[in-house]
């Protein structure tokens, strides 16, 4: 409590002064913004640490496990899959993380996104021509699909209070056995697969070179990059975004505030699982081409993962992503050193762990400062002031 | 530890202490109670209690005889439940001792003080709903044999307290299928299976309608025939005079004088409980106008279970007048506001703003159609605890200028008028961009009373407006509503506080198990006709 | 006196169903068994009581139920598990790194102490930490089959007869056969109405009983006890109800909260165990999601170890009769749609006409399933316990009743 940025000090001085800089330093003090970074990279840390710990009673050397991976991520080749792994993994990350806003947890982005692509796949595979129509069909059934199974939960959730956690886990394991029927139903065999009928050209969307591979980025980045600024705009700029705020952070009160709190879950959920339904497109529209059983599944519990690393914030998912795809790809080469590859889950799986944990902690130190402030602020502000004590500590 | 450059900080201001705690058994403050501890069941030494900013009590001493109901009276806030708290432990004071028969005690936790002897029955009832009333009770302190629940004799020794102190228990019976009343006499079960001979009863006749409110005094008194001794806190003085053998009135935080129940009258407690600068929530000078802004005629509004809550209520606004609804909490005020609000539906009637149906509008049209509403629990419908004060400044105006643009948020718009009502309604804090949850209740609710008489609303509904704020707070609330009546605002008021209803009102209707049973004239009413005709005992109070 | 009182003044608190009754148990149980006679004796799909089924299904019963029971600890303490399915597969490892060379029991030991590992990580993260339970568990079951696999790579992948995605084989654990059994599969192979019905129940009962099987029984007679009958299961269970009220009552809910939890991830161990031994290995992704029917298992019962088991036999049972008979599955559908039938009614009769519609539609969808085709694509059976599910939420949630405070974060000293 020695020393304090300008931002708390009595607001008549602030005003007088208020040059940008001020302004920036009293909106996000520098207190607030450190606090902010010390949560995800302390987390990190700790990840390192305990994986560290499990590799060497392996009996493996952590420093070779780390130097490996970052050399391979450094290649055109692992990198541009990395890219590629990253972006789904984005995808993913804002299904789930429309639904956090509104307190709801979409745990079904896998089912959604596993019969969204399977549609869009089947009617990709029947559409010939058309040019980019094409392409926008696909993508059009991929989203409706991904809503519509998202949907059921939000019915359920609206008229029959059933929690959209309960029935999401339902509905993933109940997509993979419709997923597979229908895959029988209306693919065809094509060796030991059973597969959709491949995409033609006018409905691929085209990649991304880059030198020094023949691998490409996806070209569905496009499409991912729009879509986190049309995030970002909606949730923090427009009076829809606000609303959802609100109704995540206090549903009575939204209701009291005029919003129609049932209409924005079922909302909310058509959003989540319409996102949804565009994580199986980049490998399929740019890739695969064709659906079948080897499809990549576990993409709804990265993209869970990385919302919460990312606090739901574009920016920050993205940079999540990023991290969850660098060392699940580049953990691949460590099977040449003799390493399994699946410490990089464990390090996924502790550095979500360690970061929620952080979270918290840093939300509740921020929480015992700021009420520091307000209490400086009713001493200064009035020395003789005893304030009524509502709440003795505010709970939180 | 004042900060340097503040250039207010002239004494080293009561409110700015740390949180440090200065540990327990800080003894020594001087005074030693000359009474001899023998017939007093608890003694309260010189406590103290502070919290960042606020201290909630100071040097408090009271001192209650065995055998007896001793009321602890005092406005909301002045810090009757901080006491409460100390006294079972839940809190530990930073100055000052308890004493038990004489001999200081430490109370780390609840259970010391139930070990003791101490029990509590919260104002909100702490039971497990899906829960047997024998499971309520026995939990934390079960009889068992050879390993496993003792149910039979707990359920007879349940039937004994039962029949000892007339608390009609039913142990088999789950909790969620009980009245009001039954619970709270589950609730004095729980202390007594415990053998606690000091009860300690937080605001009990809240929650309750008038005949449980006599039921729970026969009950005291039964208890107090047996010997047990009951602390009993609350702000309603004529329950207090009632029922009481000595008062203590506490106010900001600290402990003002003794009463004796038998000599003194509501009044002079009141005033003993508020201090002389007792703000006045006068409006004498007549604003009312001709034009009718609220008009609702014949409206019934059912519950959960479809029965009908409110039934068959009609009555106008209009602009400029105060229109106030008295009752005991439950009979249907709030099921009536929020049929106002759009937030519950009304099951039949009609609800007209300035001439416009709404009944069947949603909570954003009428909120868009010019009502401002204040909600009676503000952490629960009035705030985002966590967002910031701008956006709590959007929060119900989200579709209204100076926040919006388009279909955008307008932040600087927003963000400057929230500078704006934090200047105008004098809302203590160090920026707009901390969050609400740091500030005090008082600071909280003018923020909301800002907020709602932002962006000239024809109608504003409060309810409880100034429940639970500091003394200061309630005269600045007061003032800004009497001056948006004085410019055409009309105001529906709903408030326990029947001194500011009837102070700040221009007609009001007494409302009973959900309807309107009176009008009373508030020139010419008493808060004790008032409070008679609330619970149905009086003829409609000076009939208007 | 008292109920006058209640009438008069407050509100009568909403109708409620009393405590399903063991009575009442018996009741519905007779009448599925006699209806699943009358279908098995109507469709020919004989496998549909057979020991062979029952066996069958019994055994898959064991680790689904183990898993519930698991999450039965955890929520009536208010945690929530949904990293049931991370602690059972690290019980599957863990059985399978100690059973190849020292026998099932010891196998079974170390996978229930694995998965009370993993509980206790549950517990520190929601319990001390306030984290949220649903990404506490998230987070377990991304952390355990990594930990899993990578485990096995360093060790199973070196032992003869291990692999890079398995375990040595683990010995079977005993199994016990009555001496009337046979008896009982003559009666059976009559196709009598009920009785050979009966017998094939009772046969597939005591034919070859696994005596993990016995010990998951004991475990959930033993759970129940624990809980509804013993101080120590009150104030566990009033923590999930009442953790505030607990508080208030000198109720350490941190304490109870922990053990309820670290025994939850005991229980997905076991389950994981039983499931490796019955399978004589470890195999990667061996669970295969009985982790979440474990959970289904736990809603459609109620939060209530009697009809958790029912759900459990339920699943396990579809689970059986997929791999045994495709008539049998097909005679399901129509099962189904009595019981969806009776949903229809009662709701209709309970005043919630939309949903007894909705039930009636889904009941008569089902008929027409039935009557139109030869056999369910063995896709589909697979979802049965998910479908299950989600019909019993949507159509008659109201009877469900969970821990007031499950899933909701407690802090001490943060209560009223």
């Amino acid at each position: 409590m020695t020393s304090r940025d300008d931002g708390t000090g009595p607001a008549s001085q602030v005003r007088i002064r208020a040059g940008l800089v001020n302004r920036l330093r009293q909106r996000y003090p520098l207190r607030s913004v450190l606090l902010g970074f010390a949560a995800p990279i302390g987390a990190i840390l700790f990840a390192a640490l305990a994986s560290s710990a499990i590799l060497s009673l392996g009996g493996h050397s952590p420093g070779d496990v780390f130097q490996t991976m970052f050399k391979q991520a450094g290649k055109p080749t692992p990198f541009v899959d990395m890219v590629n792994q990253a972006m789904v993994y984005y995808l993913s990350a804002v299904a789930v993380s429309i639904g956090f806003r509104m307190n709801l947890f979409n745990i079904g982005v896998e089912g959604q996104y596993s019969l969204a692509a399977l549609g869009a796949a089947y009617v990709g595979g029947q559409l010939t021509g058309g040019g980019p129509l094409h392409i926008v069909a696909e993508v059009v059934v991929a989203v409706l699909v991904g809503a519509a199974w998202a949907g059921i939960a939000g019915v359920l959730k609206v008229y029959r209070g059933v929690s959209e956690v309960i029935s999401t886990i339902m509905l993933n394991a109940i997509a993979v056995g419709l997923g597979s029927y229908l895959l029988h139903k209306l693919g065809q065999s094509s060796g030991n697969n059973i597969q959709t009928k491949p995409i033609s050209s006018s409905g691929q969307f085209p990649g991304i070179s880059y030198s020094g591979t023949h691998s490409k980025i996806f070209g569905f980045l496009i499409v991912a990059v729009v879509l986190g600024f049309a995030y970002w705009f909606i949730a923090g700029r427009t009076r829809f975004g606000f609303r959802i705020r609100v109704t995540g952070l206090n549903e009575e009160a939204a209701v009291a505030s005029g919003v129609n709190v049932k209409r924005m879950t079922l909302v909310a959920m058509l959003l989540s699982g319409g996102v949804a339904g565009l994580v199986g497109l980049p490998e399929l529209l740019g890739q695969t081409h064709t659906f079948s059983q080897t499809a990549q599944s576990g993409l709804g519990f990265a993209g869970i993962a990385i919302a919460l690393l990312g606090r739901n914030s574009p920016i920050g998912m993205a940079l999540a992503a990023v991290l969850w795809s660098f060392l699940g790809k580049s953990a691949n080469q460590l099977d040449f050193i003799g390493v399994p590859r699946e410490i990089a889950a464990i390090m996924q799986g502790v550095i979500l762990l360690s970061v929620v944990i952080a979270y918290e902690l840093v939300r509740r130190y921020r929480l015992v400062l700021q009420q520091k402030d307000v209490a400086a602020q009713l001493a200064t502000g009035e020395p003789t002031e005893r304030d009524a004590p509502s709440a003795p500590v505010v709970t939180a | 530890m004042t900060l340097a450059g503040s250039p207010q900080s002239s004494d080293g201001g009561a409110g700015n202490v740390g949180s440090g705690n200065v540990g327990s058994g800080n003894v020594g403050s001087g005074g030693d109670s000359s009474v001899g501890g023998a017939d007093l069941a608890i003694e309260v030494v010189g406590v103290t209690k502070r919290f960042p900013g606020v201290i909630a009590n100071s040097d408090v001493n009271i001192a209650v005889r065995r055998g007896t109901v001793h009321a602890v009276v005092g406005e909301n806030g002045a810090g009757k439940s901080t006491l409460m708290k100390v006294l079972y432990g839940m809190l530990r004071p930073d100055e000052g001792e308890i004493r038990i028969g004489g001999k200081p005690v430490t109370f780390h936790s609840p259970s010391d003080a139930i070990a003791a002897g101490v029990g509590m029955v919260h104002q909100h009832f702490m039971l497990a709903d899906n829960f047997t009333v024998l499971e309520n009770i026995v939990l934390g302190s079960e009889p068992t044999a050879r390993g496993a629940l003792n149910f039979g004799a707990a359920r007879q020794k349940i039937l004994a307290l039962s029949k000892t102190y007339g608390l009609d228990l039913a142990p088999d019976e789950l909790v969620e299928n009980l009245g009001v009343g039954d619970r709270q006499r589950v609730e004095i079960a729980k202390v007594l299976f415990r053998g606690a001979r000091l009860l300690i009863l937080d605001e009990p006749t809240a929650v309750l309608v008038p005949h449980e409110v006599d039921e729970l005094f026969d009950n005291l008194r039964e208890l107090k025939s047996e010997g047990l001794t009951i602390l009993f806190i609350s702000h309603k003085l004529d329950e207090v005079i009632s029922v009481a053998d000595d008062i203590t009135v506490i106010r900001r935080g600290m402990t003002v004088g003794t009463a004796n129940p038998h000599s003194i009258t509501p009044r002079q407690l009141a005033e003993m409980m508020v201090g002389s600068e007792l703000p006045s929530p006068q409006t004498r000078t007549d604003t009312v106008r001709e034009a009718v802004v609220l008009s609702v005629a014949g409206l019934t509004v059912a519950d959960a279970d479809g029965r009908d809550i409110v039934q068959d209520v009609s009555f106008d606004i209009r602009a400029g007048q105060v229109f106030g609804i008295a009752g005991v909490e439950g009979n249907g005020q709030s099921e009536l506001v929020e049929a106002l609000m759009g937030i519950r539906p009304a099951k039949s009637g009609r609800i007209t703003l300035n001439g416009a149906d709404l009944t069947r509008q949603t909570t954003r049209e009428r909120r868009l159609a010019g009502i401002g509403y204040i909600p009676e629990d503000r952490q629960r419908q009035g705030l985002i605890l966590e967002g910031s004060l701008w956006e709590n400044r959007v929060l119900g105006h989200s579709d209204s200028p100076p926040n919006i643009k388009g279909p955008l948020i307008d932040r600087a718009g927003a963000r400057r008028d929230t500078e704006r009502i934090v200047r105008e309604f004098d809302v203590r804090t160090p920026g707009i961009d901390i969050p609400a949850l740091a500030l005090s209740g008082g600071n909280q609710q003018k923020l909301i009373v800002g907020r709602e008489l932002s962006g000239s609303p024809v109608l504003l509904i409060a309810s409880q407006p100034t429940r639970g704020v500091d003394v200061g707070a309630q005269a600045a609330i007061w003032e800004q509503v009497r001056n948006a009546r004085a410019a055409g605002l009309a105001v529906l008021l709903i408030s326990a506080d029947l001194e500011e209803l009837i102070g700040m009102s221009d007609a009001i209707q007494v409302i009973l198990r959900g309807r309107f049973v009176g009008a009373a004239d508030p020139a010419t009413v008493t808060a004790e006709e008032l409070g008679s005709a609330m619970t149905g005992a009086g003829s409609a109070a000076g009939a208007a | 006196m008292t109920t006058s009182t209640v009438a008069e003044t407050a509100a009568p608190a909403p109708r409620r169903f009393s405590r399903t009754s063991p009575s009442l148990l018996l009741v519905v149980a007779m009448g599925a068994f006699l209806v699943l006679s009358a279908v098995r004796t109507f469709t020919g799909g004989y496998d549909l009581t057979s020991s062979g089924t029952v066996a069958a299904g019994l055994s898959a019963a064991v680790p689904i139920g183990l898993a519930g029971l698991g999450g039965l600890w955890a929520e009536r303490s208010g945690v929530v598990n949904i990293g049931l399915e991370g602690m059972m597969i690290l019980g599957t490892w863990g059985c399978g790194f100690l059973g190849y060379n020292h026998g099932p029991w010891a196998g079974l030991l170390f996978g229930t102490l694995l998965g009370a590992a993993g509980g206790l990580i549950h517990a520190i993260a929601t319990v001390t930490f306030g984290v949220d339970h649903i990404i506490s568990g998230v987070a377990i079951n991304i952390i355990a089959p990594g930990l899993a696999l990578y485990l096995t790579k360093v060790t199973f992948a070196h032992y003869e007869g291990g692999g890079q995605k398995q375990s040595p084989p683990i010995n079977d654990a005993k199994a016990i056969t009555l001496p009337f059994s046979h008896w009982l599969h003559t009666i059976e192979d009559k196709h009598w109405f009920a009785v050979s019905d009966l017998a094939g129940l009772i046969g597939g009962v005591t034919t070859r009983l696994s005596l993990v099987t016995l010990l998951a029984v004991l475990v959930l007679v033993g759970s129940g006890w624990i809980l509804w009958r013993t101080a120590f299961g009150l104030r566990l269970r009033s923590c999930g109800e009442a953790p505030y009220a607990a508080e208030s009552l000198g109720v350490n809910v941190y304490k109870y909260k922990y053990i309820a939890v670290v025994v939850s991830g005991a229980m997905a161990g076991l389950g994981g165990s039983a499931l490796a031994i019955s399978a004589h290995q470890f195999r990667d992704g061996q669970t295969g999601g009985r982790g979440f029917i474990g959970l289904a298992a736990l809603i459609f019962g109620n939060w209530r170890p009697g009809s958790l088991a029912a759900g459990a036999g339920l699943f396990g049972y579809t689970d059986a009769i997929q791999l045994r008979s495709s008539a049998a599955v097909h005679a399901l559908l129509l099962l189904m749609a009595i019981a969806l039938a009776l949903i229809a009614v009662w709701q209709w009769r309970t005043g919630q006409r939309t949903i007894a519609v909705v039930a009636l539609v889904i009941a008569v969808l089902s008929v027409l399933w039935f009557a139109d085709t030869k056999k369910v694509p063995d896709e589909l059976v697979g979802t049965t316990p998910y479908v299950v599910t989600i019909l019993v939420l949507a159509l008659a949630s109201q009877r469900l009743r969970m821990p007031k405070a499950d899933g909701k974060v407690y802090r001490r000293g943060e209560g009223h």
